[in-house]
C-alpha cells in the first residue's frame, strides 16, 4: 500500500520553514498602502480634504524628495529601505531547511529532528561499545553524523562494532537527506580493536 | 498550501524586495549625486506634467475625472481582492471534522455521508500511542487546508529512543484510524525532541 497523496509534500514542507508570516504581513502592508492610495484619489477627485495628501501633492513632494532633503538624510532612508528589500529577497530565496529529516514511510509523512537522532545515535554507539556517556558525543548536521569516541587511558574501543550499530540506526531510520557517518576514536584515529 | 503556492509567497517576497531595493539605491544615489537628484527632479517634473496632461485630456463623461483615474482605481481594487484573497489562502483552519466516507445508497439505506469528529480520531491516536516504549508525550491536531482534512501527530521521543521503532508504532496507529474511518487521510507524523532542539542548527548531545 502507498502513502496517500500530498504525503510526501506535507513531509518536505514540514522540514523547511514557511514563508507564510512573512508573506501575509507583506501583503497585508501592501494592502493598507494600496487602500490608503485609492482613497486619497477618489477623495482628490470629488474634491473632498484629503486624510494626509492628496496625489498631486504626494507627486510634488516625490520630484522635489532630492531637493528638499539632506543628502545623508537621503542616503541613510536609501539604505534603510534597500536593507528591507534585501531581507525579503533573502527570505525568498534562502532555502530555509530546518534541522529535521523525512524518514521512509508508506502510509504517513513522518518527518523527525535531528535531535531525536543524534540522541539515538548516542544510545547505539554507547550500547555497541560498552561505552560511558562522556566517552561519547555524537553530532549531527545537513550532511554529516559525527561519533566522537574517547577510551579510557590504557582501554580500547570497538570502533567497527560501534561504527556497524550506528549505521543500523541510520539505515533503519531510511532517512532523506541521508547524512554520511563519521566515527572519530580520539586519541588514535583508525582501528581501535584490540 | 501546495508546492505552487509556497513558490508564489517566494516570488511575492522576492519582487517587493526587488522593488525596495532599487528604490532604496535611487534614494541614496540622489543623496549622494548631485547630478542625480537634478536628473531625478527634472524627469520628475516632466513626467508628473505629462501625467496631468494625460488626465485632462481624457475625462470621463461629466464626472470630472480622467478614465485613467477610473482605472487605476479599478486596477487598485482588483491588487487588493487578489492579496486578500491571497492571504486567506495562506492561512490554514482547524478541521472540526475528519475522512469523510460517502455512501452511495441501496434500497434499505439512503445516500448519506459519514463523518468522524477530528476530536475523537485524535483520541483514538494517542490512545494508541501514550504510553509506547520510546514515546514520551503525544500530541494530535486536525487541520484543513483546500478542502483536504488531515492529521498532525507530534511526537516527542524520550532521549535515545530509536526514531525506526517510533515510526513504525505511530504507523500501526494510523493504520488502525485508517480502520476506524474507513478512508485513509493525510498524516503527518513529526518526532521531536526536547524543547531546546527547536532553534538550534547544529545537534549536539552532551
Amino acid at each position: 500500500m502507498s502513502a496517500p497523496p500530498r504525503t510526501r509534500q506535507l513531509a518536505r514542507r514540514e522540514t523547511r520553514s514557511s514563508r507564510t508570516v512573512a508573506s501575509v504581513a507583506t501583503a497585508v502592508a501592501l494592502i493598507l498602502i494600496l487602500a490608503w492610495l485609492g482613497t486619497e484619489a477618489v477623495l482628490a477627485s470629488t474634491g473632498q480634504r484629503p486624510l494626509l495628501a492628496s496625489p498631486s501633492r504626494m507627486a510634488e513632494w516625490l520630484v522635489r524628495l532630492p531637493a528638499a532633503t539632506l543628502p545623508w538624510g537621503l542616503v541613510a532612508a536609501g539604505a534603510a529601505l534597500a536593507l528591507l528589500g534585501l531581507l525579503l529577497v533573502v527570505l525568498a530565496v534562502s532555502p530555509g531547511t530546518r534541522p529535521r529529516r523525512i524518514m521512509a514511510s508508506d502510509r504517513a509523512a513522518v518527518v523527525v529532528d535531528d535531535g531525536v537522532l543524534a540522541a539515538a545515535v548516542d544510545r547505539a554507539a554507547r550500547q555497541a561499545g560498552a561505552l560511558l556517556p562522556e566517552q561519547v558525543s555524537s553530532r549531527i548536521s545537513r550532511r554529516r553524523v559525527q561519533v566522537r569516541i574517547r577510551p579510557i587511558p590504557g582501554g580500547s574501543v570497538d570502533e567497527p562494532a560501534v561504527r556497524a550499530a550506528v549505521e543500523r540506526v541510520l539505515a533503519a531510520s531510511a532517512l532523506q537527506p541521508e547524512p554520511k557517518l563519521d566515527v572519530i576514536v580520539s586519541g588514535h584515529h583508525g582501528k581501535g580493536g584490540p | 498550501m501546495t508546492g505552487p503556492r509556497r513558490v508564489l509567497s517566494r516570488i511575492l517576497l522576492g519582487v517587493l524586495g526587488l522593488l525596495l531595493v532599487a528604490a532604496g539605491a535611487a534614494v541614496a544615489a540622489a543623496g549622494l549625486s548631485p547630478a542625480f537628484a537634478a536628473a531625478w527632479t527634472g524627469r520628475g517634473t516632466a513626467a508628473w506634467a505629462g501625467i496631468q496632461a494625460r488626465l485632462a485630456a481624457t475625462p470621463a463623461g461629466t464626472l470630472g475625472i480622467s478614465w485613467w483615474t477610473l482605472a487605476a482605481l479599478a486596477l487598485l481594487a482588483v491588487a487588493i481582492v487578489l492579496l486578500l484573497a491571497w492571504i486567506f489562502s495562506r492561512i490554514g483552519r482547524r478541521a472540526k471534522s475528519i475522512g469523510s466516507l460517502e455512501s452511495a445508497g441501496n434500497a434499505d439505506a439512503p445516500a448519506g455521508r459519514t463523518t468522524v469528529d477530528a476530536g475523537l480520531a485524535a483520541q483514538a491516536v494517542r490512545a494508541s500511542l501514550d504510553g509506547r516504549p520510546g514515546i514520551f508525550s503525544t500530541a494530535v491536531s486536525a487541520w484543513k487546508s483546500h478542502g483536504v482534512e488531515g492529521l498532525r501527530i507530534t511526537i516527542q521521543a524520550r532521549k535515545g529512543a530509536g526514531p525506526r521503532a517510533i515510526a513504525d508504532t505511530a504507523e500501526e496507529a494510523v493504520r488502525g484510524l485508517d480502520e476506524l474511518l474507513g478512508s485513509q487521510v493525510p498524516v503527518l507524523v513529526r518526532i521531536r525532541s526536547g524543547v531546546r532542539s527547536a532553534s538550534a542548527r547544529t545537534e549536539r548531545v552532551r
